[in-house]
């Protein structure tokens, strides 16, 4: 086998290492992992303005000149309507329903109210764009898009020297990024955490290569990935790295909570249950009893984006409040079986590029068939 | 290309009647307030010829009806798409 087998397009053009890219919403992971030679991308939904600039600030003066990005989800569509409006569209049956969760678990009404009532899409898109403008303003190497196409923002981020990256779950999203130059396409199969598309990461990576080739375009293989039997196979099917995302949730460095840590470890694949009750999309999370009181008999189908997670907001937070850990549940695609134990993010990083050189030697000298 | 137009708390509302008509399909989605989660959705139908821009400088949605393709139990008569997904079919 002729050269580095770990130095793909994606190492030459971005300056890492190794190509694996980890996505986790805490800064310190990303810290760790773009310093072990991958790239860190943080995922900035949700975090105020203010919160955002000062992670970034944080992580630019941990990992110098090495590549690390920013994750936003800028709305691709909204429904009309105000808030109001909306409400008056979640029939009274499931509001009656989220009572019986509350008093027949214990859950207790939420204190708060929400510091944020961003079901609006004015509200919405402005604070995209203000986070847009602070990952371009402070020079981020990368932006990745996690919703729709980032096209809209290429010219004005490669001026500002910010890389382009969109998450895609369809070949048909792929080709027109590819088409609109779009820096990395991230093929995110259905294996995955979170909202997870249709297609299973083995089919939709090798389509999207043969989609991407002769572009500049680079392919990511996402969804299902945790160990470097998966990066061997990814690199196989012509993408140039790895995209991960749960297997940091269980890294030293994580600041998910240690009980959920625990429940990462201790999952099976199919503890990654796809529900539609957070949001009224399917996403693929650990089991919890949320998910599970969303399948009983007598549960009505969780609503429609974005009825359902107006409807279930407040027990959210009463749980989150409560501290009710077995109510409790995060993202989490199915490569939980690929967490064993809660290790630091660098060692996580290198396990995964030794793992990826065992396979990768023993397929160069274990000939299969024929002679 | 653009008619009569409003302002409002929504953002600038003007008629293009360029698209109006046109059959389109849409890559959706958005952001779940309140948590880490989004959700990408796809869309089909008609462009109203609506077109809603938001800030400076603006990013512009289109107004997708009549829909022929869109997410199981959606239960809205219309959406509004990034014009930057939105894909027109070509006659």
């Amino acid at each position: 086998m002729q050269g580095d087998p770990m130095r793909t397009r994606l190492c030459e053009e971005y300056g890492c290492e190794v190509p694996i890219v980890a996505f986790a919403h805490t800064r310190d992971v990303i810290v760790a992992v773009t310093n072990a030679g991958g790239i860190g991308i943080l995922g900035g939904a949700g975090q105020t303005p203010e919160t955002l600039r000062a992670n970034i600030h944080w992580i630019q003066e941990r990992v110098g000149d090495k590549p690390f990005g920013v994750d936003l989800l800028v709305p691709a569509s909204f429904v009309e309507g105000n808030r109001e409006e909306l409400e008056e569209m979640i029939p009274q049956d499931y509001r009656d329903f989220v009572e019986q969760l509350h008093s027949g678990n214990d859950i207790p009404q939420p204190k708060d109210t929400p510091e944020s009532t961003s079901i609006s899409s004015p509200n919405l898109i402005r604070e995209a764009r203000e986070a847009l403008d602070i990952v371009l303003e402070e020079k981020v190497p990368i932006f990745a898009s996690g919703l729709g196409s980032p096209a809209f923002i290429l010219e004005e981020a490669h001026a500002a020297g910010t890389k382009v990256w969109g998450l895609i779950g369809l070949p048909r999203q792929a080709r027109r990024q590819v088409e609109a130059g779009v820096d990395v396409v991230i093929a995110q199969g259905y294996d995955s955490g979170g909202h997870s598309g249709t297609i299973g990461t083995f089919t939709l990576v090798p389509e999207i290569v043969e989609i991407a080739e002769g572009s500049d375009t680079l392919v990511l293989a996402a969804g299902g990935v945790s160990s470097g039997k998966h990066l061997a196979a990814a690199l196989a099917m012509g993408a140039e790295g790895i995209w991960t995302g749960t297997i940091w949730l269980a890294t030293h460095e994580s600041d998910t909570a240690m009980f959920l840590k625990q429940r990462l470890i201790d999952a099976k694949v199919e503890d990654a249950v796809q529900s539609r009750a957070t949001s009224g999309k399917p996403i693929r999370q650990l089991r919890s009893n949320w998910s599970e009181a969303w399948k009983q008999k007598d549960a009505p189908e969780p609503l429609q984006m974005p009825l359902q997670g107006m409807l279930v907001g407040g027990i959210q937070r009463a749980i989150r409040e409560a501290d009710r850990e077995d109510w409790m549940t995060t993202p989490a695609g199915q490569a939980v079986v690929g967490i064993h134990e809660i290790k630091p993010a660098a060692q996580l990083v290198f396990d995964i590029v030794e793992e990826a050189l065992d396979r990768i030697e023993s397929l160069a000298v274990e000939p299969v068939g024929g002679d | 290309m653009t008619g009569p137009a409003s302002d409002g708390d929504d953002g600038h509302v003007s008629f293009d009647v360029s698209v109006a008509g046109k059959r389109a399909e849409a890559d959706g989605g958005s952001h779940v307030p309140g948590t880490n989660f989004a959700a990408r959705q796809s869309f089909a139908g008609t462009l109203t010829g609506r077109r809603m821009e938001q800030g400076d400088p603006p990013w512009s949605f289109l107004e997708l009806s009549d829909l022929t393709e869109k997410p199981e139990g959606f239960a809205h008569q219309s959406v509004w798409c990034h014009e930057g997904d939105v894909y027109i079919e070509q006659a």
